[in-house]
């Protein structure tokens, strides 16, 4: 799809650009129309570009916060579906689990995408971020319990014990064979 | 029918002949039927014992030619009984049929591994090595039942059943049908080497006494074969092959041997030292037994005996420590508490002792019990039979050792070393059987990781599978939660024998005297040979076929879904590339 659009952009080189937004006169030759004064224009500009861009900045730190605390939601309907799956190994229950276990660990290797459109000079996004981390980190928790509970995870010896080799014979006691 | 007797042979023959009236147009072969026990339709014939003129032919009137005994049945015909168990019918020299006796009293059977070349993929295809009571050795075929190779040796008959042979495996060679090796060894004092894949003789030795007991050496490398260190009545060891003595001599103070004598009944452990460059034994302990006791039965485990997993996993997930004693020794015996041979009061023990140290591990006595007694000893437990005199009927007992939920020494197990040599819990329980043993065995399987299962041959003739967990010594009364978790089934006092267990189906098999069971190459499958009057040889598979396709298996179908799965993958994969495309035109 990008490819395409990329094709079609470089295809169109006759496109006439019909906004200007150079603030610069293109030439100093054509007299502005009276009434007109750059400066003040400018400066009315420059105040309303300094708004529009607080209100962009607070926006976007809004946003970024909502982003951040969208999991918390997750983990209520995630810990809802869990408690109705029960603790026995099916597939109902499986399923759910890994999707609790996939969605963090898919959330927490994207974190940087999800926060990239609210990627601002003024707006400190290191703490919505963390946020974001730690409650992915609790959702990733709360799967890894509930594979606990489905006993799913190895931590009893008896998980391991198959594994572990016989032990070696010492003295090699021969005979008992009833000959006569 | 008739029974063939002579004088100075125990065993009696039980022929069935058929002969007609002597009718001038009608030749014996017609008459004689070479598949004995199948009369042919169109013969009549009577029956030679209710004619007592022919059974005294037959009786009086052997004489022997060579070392084998002739009889004339009738002018020009006549039944050889050679030495070795074969019995030849011949007319005017030529043979009719012949068929060979000695089958039917087998010493010692093991199931020979054959080099891959030989074998099929599973490993199916085996070798059965018999050694009868005659002295004549067969090797036998398992798919076909075929016998390939036969081997005759009168050193080597069992008289009157006083000491029969022993045949020790001490290589099965996966690469060389010629390097497969194979001992007999009568307590006589004759050791037979030979290759038991081909039948060929290698050499024959006679020691110059008696043997009184043989100890299997620990198995090499892969190359190297296993050998065997005999003690003979004087007291003196030999270690065989000879090529190994030298190898065993480094190794010797590993080696602990015990004896087993009957009168009185008792056990006796040897160990070895080096003396002026040569093996002695030494006598380190005795076990005896009670003098009003006999031993009917003695179990040592098997030798390669594979253990898949240390422990026991129960239902809260903690584990059960096996207790794994390779040396132990499972005796039992058979008692008269009360002196009096009119009216007995028998009584049966278990003593479980340690080969290595003669420490008593365990012992158990069943009051108004006796033989027939039966026991197979496996891993870390015991399954035994014996016939209650005051219910009138047999019991299994089930015996499990534990080392409980710690183990001492997981990396090695030493007798001598241990704390305690006793195991720290032991469960037991007994059921009834309803039917009578004849002989039991365990299923073996090439890992050890398939489920156990006993197998029974009943005096009915039929062989029935027991899963083991139907014997578990841990089958609780009050069932649980966490017994159900681990798997286990509700106590039952009776053990059920439900007709599709019998795995011999119509094959009735009368009087098995015993049953071998081999791995096959499948670790599903164990390999099942019963012997007793006739062969039986099946398969088992104790968890179900788990690594083979069932014969049903629908190659097609699966076949057919796979290839248009893959097909349909690609073509919507082009048709998804050409529907972006044209998203992309837009």
């Amino acid at each position: 799809m990008d490819k395409g659009k990329a094709v079609i952009g470089s295809g169109r080189r006759w496109a006439v650009e019909f906004t200007d937004n150079s603030s610069s006169p293109s030439s100093r030759d054509i007299p502005d129309p009276p009434g007109f004064t750059r400066g003040a224009h400018d400066q009315d500009d420059l105040s309303v570009n300094k708004q529009k861009k607080d209100a962009e900045a607070n926006w976007k730190s809004q946003k970024a916060w909502e982003v951040a605390q969208a999991p918390f939601k997750n983990l209520f309907m995630m810990g809802f579906m869990m408690w109705m799956s029960g603790s026995t190994v099916h597939l109902f229950s499986i399923g759910i689990t890994f999707s609790a276990l996939w969605q963090p660990i898919n959330a927490l290797r994207g974190v940087g995408k999800v926060f990239e459109p609210y990627k601002d000079n003024k707006v400190d996004l290191l703490l919505p971020k963390l946020v974001f981390i730690a409650l992915n980190l609790v959702g990733l928790g709360m799967g890894v319990w509930k594979l606990n509970t489905l006993g799913l995870l190895p931590t009893h010896v008896s998980d391991w014990v198959s594994s572990l080799p016989p032990a070696q014979e010492v003295e090699f006691s021969g005979g008992g064979i009833p000959l006569q | 029918m008739t029974i063939l007797k002579s004088f100075d042979d125990v065993r009696e023959y039980l022929i069935r002949t058929s002969c007609t009236k002597r009718n001038d147009n009608e030749t014996h072969s017609h008459v004689w039927n070479s598949q004995n026990g199948l009369l042919a339709s169109e013969a009549r014939y009577k029956e030679i014992i209710e004619d007592d003129q022919a059974e005294s032919l037959l009786t009086d009137e052997g004489h022997m030619v060579g070392s084998s005994k002739a009889f004339n049945v009738f002018d020009d015909l006549s039944l050889v009984v050679s030495e070795d168990g074969k019995v030849t019918l011949s007319y005017e020299e030529k043979v009719l049929w012949s068929r060979e006796e000695s089958l039917a009293s087998v010493a010692a059977v093991e199931i020979v591994r054959l080099p891959i070349d030989m074998r099929d993929r599973f490993g199916l295809k085996k070798m059965i090595v018999l050694v009868t009571e005659n002295g004549k050795l067969f090797g036998m075929d398992t798919l076909t039942g075929d016998v390939i190779w036969e081997l005759f040796d009168k050193d080597f008959s069992s008289q009157r059943q006083d000491s029969q042979a022993l045949l020790v495996l001490t290589k099965q060679s996966d690469e060389d049908a010629s390097q497969s090796r194979a001992l007999v060894v009568h307590p006589r004092g004759f050791i037979l080497r030979l290759n038991p894949v081909t039948g060929q003789l290698l050499e024959k030795k006679k020691l110059s006494s008696s043997i009184k007991q043989i100890a299997h050496t620990e198995i090499g490398d892969h190359d190297s074969s296993r050998g065997v260190i005999i003690l003979d009545t004087q007291n003196s060891v030999h270690v065989y092959p000879e090529c190994l003595h030298d190898r065993v001599k480094e190794n010797i103070y590993k080696y602990y041997l015990t004896t087993v004598e009957h009168s009185p009944p008792r056990l006796e452990g040897y160990k070895f030292a080096v003396e002026s460059n040569k093996i002695v034994p030494k006598l380190i302990w005795n076990f005896n037994i009670n003098d009003n006791e006999k031993i009917v039965s003695l179990n040592i485990k098997r030798i390669d005996e594979e253990v898949h997993s240390p422990a026991r996993v129960l239902g809260d997930r903690g584990i059960l420590y096996k207790y794994l004693n390779p040396n132990l020794i499972a005796v039992m015996t058979q008692g008269n508490s009360n002196g009096d041979a009119c009216n007995p009061d028998h009584f049966t023990s278990i003593y479980l002792v340690d080969g290595v140290t003669g420490a008593l591990v365990h012992s158990i006595t069943h009051p108004k019990t006796r033989a027939p007694a039966n026991m197979v000893h496996s891993e870390n437990w015991l399954v035994y039979s014996y016939y209650n005199t005051k219910s009138r009927r047999t019991e299994v007992s089930s015996l499990e050792m534990f080392e409980g939920t710690t183990q001492s020494n997981s990396s090695a197990f030493s007798s001598l070393t241990r704390s305690s040599i006793k195991p720290k819990l032991i469960e037991h329980k007994s059921f009834i059987f309803p039917a009578g043993i004849d002989a039991m065995i365990d299923t073996v399987t090439l890992r050890g990781m398939t489920n156990r299962h006993i197998i029974v041959a009943l005096p009915s003739g039929a062989l029935l599978e027991i899963p083991k967990i139907f014997l578990d010594p841990r089958r609780p009364i009050n069932m649980l939660a966490e017994h159900r978790e681990e798997g286990l089934i509700p106590y039952m006092p009776e053990l059920p024998i439900p007709s599709e267990s019998i795995i011999n189906y119509d094959q009735t098999l009368l009087a098995v005297r015993k049953i071998t069971t081999s791995p096959a190459m499948l670790e599903s499958t164990s390999l099942v040979f019963a012997y007793g009057l006739d062969f039986f040889f099946t398969r088992v598979t104790p968890s179900k076929t788990f690594d083979i396709l069932k014969d049903d298996f629908d190659h097609l179908l699966i076949t057919g879904v796979l290839i248009f799965l893959v097909v349909a993958s690609y073509v919507s994969k082009l048709l998804a590339q050409r529907k972006a495309l044209h998203a992309a035109w837009k």
